[in-house]
Parts: structure tokens; C-alpha cells; sequence
């Protein structure tokens, strides 16, 4: 064994790296408020029962679910750009790919949110003349939230960790970060170390927060 | 309209809800196979039969949580026929605000507190300010004796108390008509006599009540009429007294023997 960690090269270079972190974050913020807001209009468009719409939002869930992450980035920002002719920004591009796809998963764990809301719940709203727009936005979302929370969490984390993904196409967030300062100061096992470590307290932050969220949720 | 009809008739006696040979299927099982009935205003009409007899289906037929597939109805005024299309949608909303229901269930929002499981309808349906549905919730849980649970959360209250906010829910929109779906059904056994009391004080105020029950001593003293549904069906109707002590029918006596004892 010759090699010597050194971790003063890290505590030196702590500002980039932070940069970093601020990107990921970024890109995972970005991403997560659109895939939220994609997943709840497909969940609910899906449970709507119109015919067609149900049909196209079916083949979009088992479409994006069935790529892998990393496949979709690379096709969407070399490949789909040449063929609509639009040079996305890489940052673009990653918000894209990754709402897209979890926006996807999401609407599933909505739809079944949303089904697991029993029938009672809703019958009490229509037998006192609530509108659909009332019993959806005051009885089953309420409730749903509560139920979807969990696993909702769960995407955000998977997500937080998927931005590094968006790395390879240039988007110097913490992955990108850590590489090139690795690379330069010929210390990656500082740096790698140093950005899994982030990554890990990240998750138990967010797993923390969620925790207590659940519980204030409670009724 | 026959000529020697020369005024009309009294107003207490035009139906509040009359309904006319109402079928309803689900696939090839008919659950009502045309039942006609009429309930006056302050009446107080008991539906009893067995599990499966279609009384149920009947009762949530009358505010349309089901939707019959032939017959005609009118309730509080509006009329109904059923066929091909179901009715409009806000046409039953407008019936659904005449008729209160109570589930066997209680069915309240867990989510929300017992006021706000009240004020809920009166704010987004009726359009009242938000300090005036408070005003007439709190009005409506006092009459049920909850007063003071206004802000408690429904998995708070025992079955009995979330019964009584659930009366209250359907109460506060002031119904023509109260439906009741085997409501003490659900409720542990000391908590049926506080919910059935509640009924009876409803009934005493004058309230029009269709009510689906087991509780054959509530249908006996505070029910007018009693009809007992049999296969979907109405077997026999009459005074309630009449239908529970001295029943024509076979089927009547058979159900009725089994329940008393």
C-alpha cells in the first residue's frame, strides 16, 4: 500500500465541491416539481376512464418506465435533439430526462393513492351535492397525500441520486465535480469519498424529514 | 286529471318522494325488480327485509348513488326517468342537497375535524361564508349532543359519537328527506340505544325519514309504516305496528321470527 489518503485536498477544494451540490440539488428540485406535477395529471387523467386518454397515458407510463435512466438521457440529448433540430441545454436536457421518467413512476404510485381511498369517502361527498372538483381537491387528494408520502420520499432519494447521471452529458453538478477535481489533483478516492458521503447524509436527511412530515400528517 | 277532483289535494299529502316501479340490475342479478312506494312529508317509512332483499339498493337508489335502470321517480319536486341515460349530473347534485343520507359506515373524512366534516358542504355546495357554516355546524352537533367534540378528529369519537356527526353532516344542508342505511349496524352494542334516540328525536321534529333497519323495537314505536322487501320486492307494507306484530305474509312472519330470536 502506497497510496496515502490525504484529505486536506478535499477540505481545500470544499467551495467546488459545494457548487456541485448546489447543481444537484438544482437538477433534482427542478426535476422532482415537474415529474410531481406530470405524475398527479397522468394518475389522474389515467383514472378518469376516458378511453382514448387512458390509452396514451398507459403507453407512456410502460414506455418510460421500461428505459433505463441513463439510456433515456444519452437518446434525448444526442440522439432526439438531431432529429427535432433543437440543441438542448445540458441542464435542459437533464430536467427533462429525469421528470419525464419519474414523472412516469410517480403517476403510479398516485393512481394507487388515489385508489385506495374508499369508495365511502366519496359517496359521503356526493350525497351532500359536492361538485367532482370539491370531493377530488378536499376528500381524495387529503387523504391520498397521506398515503403516497411514503413512497413518494422514496422517489425524491432515488432521484437525488440519479442527477449524477446527468454528469455524463456535461451538467457539472456534484458527480461532474468530483471527477474533474479528482482527476486534476490525482486523488479519487478523497473526492469519491467525499461525494458518496454527501450523497448518504442527504438520503438520511430527507428520510428523516419525511418521517416527521408522516407523523404531522397523521389523523 | 278525473272531473270530480274539484280542488287539489291538501299539501302534506303530495308525496315527498314517490317512486314507481324502479328496477335496477347489476349484469344479469336484478337487485329490484319494480318497487313502488310513496312517503309523505313527516312520515316516517321503516324498510326491513333480509340481507340481499334489495332494501339497501332501493334507499341509495332514492339520492342516486345508484342509478336505476327503468322506473321514474320524484323527490322533492324533481322528477326522474330512468332509462338509456342516466340522469344529468347536476340534476343530481340538486336531488342529493334534498336528500341526506347516513351510511352504515359513518363514511366521515378522517382528515378532518368533526365541524369541518360539517361545514365542508355547506361552504362548497351552498355557498355559505366560512363564520356562518361554522355557526350553523356548531348548531347542528349541539342538536346531536356533540358540541364540545366540534374540533375533534373523527378516529377520536366512538362509533356512536361519529355516527351522530355524521347525522349532523347530512342535517346541517336542512334535507326534505333523510335516508338511513342500516346505520346501527357498524356501532357496538351499547352505542346503538344514543344513535336510535338521536333518530327518534328527528322524527318527533317532523322529519321525513326512510329508514333501513334491523332494529325491529325502533321500527315498531317510531316507524308509521313498515315495509318488509323480500327478493326485490315489496312483500307487504302497512302501519308498523300492524307489519311487525300481526304480519299477513309467510315471508314476513319467517324474517320476522328469525330476527326476534
Amino acid at each position: 500500500m502506497h497510496y496515502q489518503p490525504d484529505i486536506s485536498v478535499v477540505i481545500q477544494h470544499w467551495e467546488v465541491i459545494l457548487l456541485g451540490l448546489r447543481m444537484t440539488l438544482y437538477l433534482a428540485v427542478m426535476s422532482m416539481a415537474c415529474a410531481l406535477a406530470m405524475g398527479l395529471l397522468l394518475a389522474i387523467i389515467r383514472l378518469s376512464g376516458i378511453l382514448p386518454l387512458v390509452w396514451l397515458t398507459d403507453a407512456y407510463i410502460q414506455f418510460f418506465r421500461g428505459i433505463p435512466q441513463f439510456v433515456f438521457l444519452l437518446w434525448l440529448y444526442y440522439g432526439v435533439s438531431l432529429l427535432i433540430g433543437v440543441n438542448f441545454q445540458p441542464i435542459t436536457a437533464g430536467v427533462i430526462a429525469l421528470s419525464v421518467q419519474y414523472g412516469a413512476y410517480l403517476s403510479e404510485i398516485f393512481r394507487s393513492g388515489i385508489q385506495a381511498i374508499q369508495r365511502g369517502q366519496i359517496e359521503a361527498g356526493l350525497s351532500v351535492g359536492l361538485s367532482r372538483v370539491s370531493i377530488y381537491r378536499r376528500i381524495v387528494l387529503p387523504q391520498a397525500c397521506r398515503i403516497v408520502l411514503p413512497p413518494t420520499v422514496n422517489m425524491w432519494i432515488s432521484m437525488l441520486k440519479d442527477t449524477a447521471l446527468v454528469s455524463v452529458i456535461g451538467v457539472t453538478e456534484l458527480m461532474r465535480t468530483t471527477e474533474i477535481q479528482s482527476n486534476f489533483y490525482f486523488r479519487p478516492f478523497e473526492f469519491y469519498t467525499t461525494a458518496a458521503l454527501i450523497y448518504v447524509i442527504m438520503t438520511l436527511v430527507f428520510a428523516r424529514v419525511a418521517l416527521l412530515l408522516e407523523r404531522r400528517l397523521q389523523f | 286529471m278525473p272531473s270530480v277532483l274539484t280542488h287539489e289535494p291538501p299539501v302534506e299529502t303530495i308525496p315527498i318522494l314517490k317512486a314507481v316501479d324502479l328496477h335496477k340490475a347489476y349484469g344479469p342479478v336484478e337487485v329490484l325488480k319494480g318497487v313502488s312506494l310513496d312517503v309523505r312529508p313527516g312520515e316516517v317509512l321503516v324498510l326491513i327485509g333480509r340481507s340481499g332483499s334489495g332494501k339497501s339498493t332501493f334507499l341509495r337508489c332514492i339520492n342516486l348513488l345508484e342509478v336505476p335502470n327503468r322506473g321514474s321517480m320524484q323527490v322533492a319536486g324533481m322528477r326522474f326517468t330512468f332509462g338509456a341515460r342516466p340522469p344529468a349530473w347536476q340534476d343530481m347534485r340538486r336531488l342529493r342537497r334534498q336528500v341526506g343520507i347516513v351510511f352504515q359506515q359513518f363514511n366521515l373524512w378522517p382528515h378532518l375535524t368533526a365541524e369541518r366534516n360539517v361545514t365542508l358542504a355547506l361552504e362548497d355546495v351552498l355557498g355559505i361564508p366560512h363564520k356562518e357554516a361554522v355557526d350553523r355546524a356548531l348548531d347542528a352537533l349541539q342538536k346531536v349532543g356533540l358540541q364540545d367534540k366540534a374540533h375533534a378528529m373523527p378516529n377520536h369519537l366512538s362509533g356512536g359519537q361519529q355516527q351522530r356527526v355524521a347525522i349532523a353532516r347530512a342535517l346541517a344542508l336542512q334535507p326534505q328527506l333523510m335516508l338511513f342505511d342500516e346505520v346501527t349496524s357498524a356501532l357496538d352494542p351499547e352505542l346503538v340505544q344514543g344513535v336510535l334516540e338521536e333518530m327518534r328525536r328527528l322524527a318527533d321534529s317532523g322529519m321525513t325519514m326512510l329508514v333501513v333497519t334491523h332494529e325491529m323495537n325502533f321500527a315498531r314505536e317510531v316507524g308509521d309504516r313498515v315495509i318488509f322487501m323480500d327478493q326485490g320486492v315489496v312483500v307487504e307494507q302497512g302501519p308498523a305496528r300492524q307489519v311487525i306484530t300481526e304480519p299477513v305474509h309467510i315471508e314476513t312472519r319467517t324474517f320476522l321470527r328469525a330476527i326476534v330470536h
